[in-house]
C-alpha cells in the first residue's frame, strides 16, 4: 500500500473523527460535547470529499455543522442540565451490560463489514468525480427520484406542522 | 420520468395528499373545524371507496417506486378503514379534551400518506420515507395534549426510542445497498445469490429490527404501554391499529418474499417471547389502556407466528388478522375513550383504571355488551373475527411443520383469555361505584356500530374478505 | 483529484489561524498581572448568581426548527436549480413541474407558520 496524499488525509481525518466522537461522549459539559460533535462532522465532511461526494460534503458542512448544531445547542440550553456529573458518574450493572452488548454489536458489525467489503472496492471509478456534483445529483433527483423528492417535501411540511403544534407557546 | 397516465393508479394517495394540504389551508384561513373534519373524513372515505373499486390493479409504476397489487391494496383497505373509524370518534373526544385543533386532522392525513406509501413501496427508499412520515406524525399525535405532562412524556419517550431504532433501520438499508447496489425490492427478491451474503443477512436483520420496534415485538416492546397510556386514548387506538398494521403490511410481505429460511428460528423465538410478555404481564394490569397495550403486544406475537411459517397460508392469515384486529382493537379503544371522556372531573386521564368498569352493565348495558364483544373477539373466542385471524395464522404455522410453535401460541392465547375475562367480570358481576352516564356522539356511535358489524360479519363469513380483495 | 480543493483548504486554514491568533494574541502580547479582584466575574458590580447556562425561551427553538426545515428544503432545491438549464426541453418542463410542486408544498408550510404567528416575536 503506497502512501498517497488521499491515504494520508484519510488516516488523519478518521483519527480525528474517532477521537472527537470519543471526546464527545465522555465530556461532562454538554456544550463541550457539542463542540467535539462539530469537529466530528467536519472530519466526516472531509471523508466524504475523499470519496468524491462533493455535494454531500458541502451539505454536511452547511446543514449539519450549521443548522443542526444550532438546534443541538438550543436544546442543550433549553434542557438546562444542572447536574451533568450525576448523569455520568454512577456505576451500575445495567450500564456494564449495555456497554458489553454495544461492544459485541460493534465487533459483529465491524467484522462483517470488514470481511464483506474487503477487496471488493479497491479503487474509485473515474466517473465518481462527475457523479458527486450537485448537477448530476440534481438530474437524478428530478428524473429518476422525483417520487421520493415530492414525498420529502410533504415530510418537511409535516415536520413544520409538528414543530408548531408541539413547541408554540400560545396555541390556537 | 413519470407518465401522467400512471397517476390513475394512485388516485387514493393523491386524494389524501391534496386533502392534507387543503386541510392546513382551511385551518389557517377560516379556522372552521367542521369543514376541516368534513374534508378529512370525506377524503379518507373517497380513498377507501376508490381503493376497493380498483382492487384488480396490479402494476409497478412511478419509476419502479410503487408496486400496486391486491395484497398491498388489501392492506391499504384495512389501514384506511381503521383511520376512518378512529376519525369518526376523534371529534367528540378532542372537543371534550379541548384540543380540537385542525392540525390534528392534517397530521392524521400526513401519517396516512406515510402508511399508504409504505404499504405500496417497491423500493427501500420509499419504505424509509413512508415510515419516517408515519413515525414523525405519531410522535406529534402522542404529545397532542400539549398541557398534560403524561402526554408530553409519552411523546418524548416515543420520539427518542423511535429515532434510535430508525438508525438501525437505516443502517440495515445501507448494508443491503452496499452489498447489492440497489434499493429496488423486486431486484432484491429475485437475486437469490445475494441471499447467501452474510452482510445482506445482517442488513435484513437490522432492517427487521427497525420494524419490530414499530410493531412492538419483544425485545423492542417497552415503549408500547407507556406511549399508549400517555397518548390521547383515540390516538392510542389509531397508533395501535393503523400504525401497527401499516408496519406489518410493509415488512411481512418483504420477509416472506425474501424467503430466507435462516430467519425462521429467530422469528419463532421472537414471536414466542412477544406472546409471553404481552399475555403474562397483561394479567397484572389495573389500567385499561395499559392492558390493551399489552394485548396489542400479544397480537404482534400472533402475527409473527404467521410470519415464521413462510408459506402461502402465512400472508392469508396476516391479512385477515390485521382486518379483524383493526375492528376489535379500535372498537375497544373507542369504548375506552367514551368512558374516559364522560368522567365528571377533567383531570389527567381519569376513568381509565379497571375500577371505573365496575358494574358497567348495570349502568349502561349496551356499552357493556359492545365492549364484551370486542374483548371476546380479542381473546379469540368464536364466532368473532379475532378467532379466524388466529385460526389462519396458527394453521399456517402447522402447515409449515412448526407444530411446537402453534401449540405454544394456543396455550399463551388461552392465558390471554383470563385478563379479558377479568374486565368482563368487572363489568357484569360487580356493583357500580359511580353513577356516571355516558354520552355517545352520533359519529362515535357510527364508528362503534361499524366496528361491531365488522367483528361479527367477518367472524361469520371470513372468506368474504378474500373474495373482496381477490386473494385466493 | 484533490488538487482543486487546495484553495479551499488554504482558506479554511487561514480563517482558523486568524480566529485562533486573534483570540490568543492579546493574552500573549499584553501584560499579565492577575489578582483576585481581576479574576472575579464582572457583572455590573453585582455578585454573579448561578451558572452561565441560562434556560432559553422556547421561542428561539421555534425559530431554529423553522430554519432547519427550510434549510433542508434549500438542500433539495440547490441540485434541482443547478441541473435545470442543462435539460432538453421536455425534461426541463417536467423538472419545472416537479420543482414547482415541491415549492408549493413548502410554501403552504410557510403560510401556515406565518398565519399561526410563529414568525412573530410577541
Amino acid at each position: 500500500m503506497e502512501w498517497k496524499l488521499e491515504l494520508i488525509l484519510f488516516v488523519l481525518l478518521s483519527v480525528m473523527a474517532v477521537f472527537s466522537a470519543i471526546m464527545m461522549v465522555t465530556r461532562r459539559s454538554p456544550i463541550n460535547s457539542a463542540i467535539f460533535l462539530i469537529i466530528n462532522f467536519f472530519a466526516s465532511a472531509g471523508i466524504y470529499l475523499l470519496l468524491q461526494a462533493q455535494f454531500i460534503a458541502v451539505i454536511q458542512v452547511l446543514v449539519y455543522m450549521g443548522a443542526i448544531m444550532v438546534l443541538v445547542i438550543f436544546v442543550i440550553m433549553l434542557l438546562n442540565l444542572q447536574d451533568e456529573s450525576k448523569l455520568s458518574e454512577q456505576f451500575s450493572y445495567k450500564k456494564l451490560t449495555s456497554l458489553l452488548l454495544s461492544v459485541l454489536l460493534f465487533c459483529l458489525l465491524g467484522f462483517s463489514v470488514f470481511f464483506g467489503f474487503s477487496g471488493k472496492f479497491t479503487s474509485i471509478s473515474g466517473e465518481a468525480e462527475k457523479l458527486g456534483t450537485a448537477e448530476s445529483l440534481g438530474k437524478e433527483l428530478v428524473l429518476a427520484y422525483s417520487v421520493p423528492f415530492e414525498i420529502a417535501g410533504l415530510l418537511l411540511l409535516a415536520a413544520v406542522v409538528g414543530a408548531v403544534v408541539l413547541a408554540k407557546k400560545s396555541f390556537d | 420520468m413519470i407518465q401522467l397516465h400512471e397517476l390513475q393508479f394512485i388516485i387514493p394517495l393523491i386524494t389524501i395528499c391534496v386533502a392534507s394540504v387543503l386541510v392546513l389551508i382551511v385551518e389557517v384561513f377560516s379556522r372552521n373545524r367542521e369543514v376541516v373534519f368534513a374534508v378529512t373524513t370525506l377524503s379518507v372515505f373517497v380513498a377507501l371507496i376508490i381503493t376497493i373499486r380498483d382492487i384488480s390493479y396490479s402494476t409497478i409504476i412511478l419509476n419502479n417506486f410503487i408496486n400496486i397489487n391486491n395484497v398491498s391494496s388489501g392492506f391499504n383497505i384495512v389501514v384506511l378503514l381503521s383511520v376512518l373509524l378512529s376519525l369518526l370518534e376523534s371529534r367528540s373526544y378532542l372537543i371534550k379534551k379541548q384540543i380540537n385543533f385542525g392540525e390534528y386532522y392534517a397530521i392524521i392525513l400526513f401519517s396516512l400518506i406515510g402508511m399508504m406509501l409504505m404499504v405500496m413501496a417497491n423500493d427501500l427508499l420509499i419504505v424509509f420515507l413512508g415510515l419516517e412520515m408515519m413515525s414523525i406524525c405519531f410522535y406529534i399525535l402522542a404529545g397532542f395534549m400539549r398541557k398534560r405532562i403524561k402526554s408530553n412524556e409519552s411523546a418524548l419517550k416515543y420520539f427518542l426510542l423511535g429515532a434510535f431504532m430508525t438508525g438501525f433501520l437505516l443502517y440495515g438499508i445501507t448494508l443491503i445497498y452496499g452489498v447489492s447496489g440497489t434499493t429496488n425490492l423486486m431486484v432484491l427478491f429475485s437475486n437469490t445469490l445475494l441471499h447467501q451474503e452474510p452482510l445482506f443477512l445482517i442488513g435484513v436483520g437490522l432492517f427487521l429490527i427497525g420494524f419490530l420496534f414499530k410493531i412492538g415485538a419483544f425485545p423492542f416492546h417497552m415503549w408500547v404501554p407507556d406511549v399508549y397510556d400517555g397518548a390521547p386514548t383515540i390516538v392510542s387506538g389509531f397508533m395501535s391499529t393503523a400504525g401497527k398494521i401499516a408496519a406489518v403490511a410493509t415488512i411481512f410481505p418483504i420477509i416472506l418474499k425474501l424467503n430466507i429460511l435462516d430467519y425462521r428460528i429467530i422469528i419463532s423465538v421472537v414471536s414466542v417471547l412477544t406472546m409471553m410478555f404481552g399475555n403474562i404481564i397483561a394479567l397484572a394490569q389495573t389500567n385499561i389502556k395499559r392492558l390493551l397495550a399489552y394485548s396489542s403486544i400479544a397480537s404482534a406475537g400472533y402475527l409473527l407466528v404467521g410470519l415464521a411459517a413462510f408459506n402461502d397460508m402465512a400472508l392469508r392469515g396476516i391479512l385477515f388478522y390485521t382486518l379483524a384486529y383493526s375492528f376489535m382493537q379500535l372498537g375497544a379503544f373507542i369504548v375506552v375513550g367514551i368512558i374516559e371522556k364522560s368522567s365528571s372531573d377533567n383531570k389527567d386521564f381519569s376513568n381509565i383504571s379497571l375500577d371505573s368498569y365496575k358494574g358497567l352493565a348495570k349502568r349502561n348495558p349496551v356499552l357493556a355488551t359492545i365492549f364484551t364483544l370486542f374483548l371476546f373477539s380479542l381473546a379469540g373466542i368464536p364466532p368473532f373475527a379475532g378467532f379466524w385471524g388466529k385460526y389462519y395464522l396458527f394453521v399456517a404455522a402447522i402447515k409449515a411443520n412448526l407444530i411446537w410453535l402453534s401449540i405454544v401460541a394456543i396455550l399463551l392465547s388461552v392465558i390471554g383469555i383470563y385478563y379479558y375475562l377479568k374486565v368482563i367480570v368487572y363489568m357484569w358481576f360487580t356493583d357500580p361505584e359511580t353513577d356516571e352516564t355516558y354520552i355517545m356522539s352520533p359519529l362515535g356511535t357510527t364508528a362503534i356500530i361499524l366496528s361491531i358489524a365488522g367483528t361479527i360479519f367477518f367472524g361469520l363469513f371470513p372468506e368474504i374478505f378474500f373474495e373482496l380483495i381477490r386473494f385466493y | 483529484m484533490l488538487e482543486g480543493y487546495i484553495p479551499i483548504f488554504i482558506i479554511i486554514f487561514i480563517s482558523a489561524a486568524f480566529a485562533f491568533l486573534n483570540i490568543n494574541l492579546s493574552s500573549l502580547l499584553g501584560p499579565n498581572r492577575p489578582n483576585k479582584e481581576k479574576l472575579s466575574t464582572y457583572e455590573s458590580g453585582m455578585e454573579p448568581i448561578g451558572t452561565a447556562h441560562d434556560r432559553f425561551s422556547i421561542k428561539y427553538y421555534m425559530v431554529a426548527v423553522s430554519f432547519i426545515v427550510f434549510d433542508i428544503e434549500v438542500v433539495f432545491l440547490y441540485p434541482w436549480a443547478v441541473s435545470f438549464l442543462n435539460f432538453p426541453k421536455p425534461e426541463m418542463i417536467y423538472s419545472f413541474v416537479i420543482g414547482l410542486i415541491f415549492i408549493v408544498v413548502l410554501a403552504v408550510g410557510l403560510i401556515y407558520e406565518y398565519k399561526k404567528g410563529v414568525l412573530k416575536w410577541d
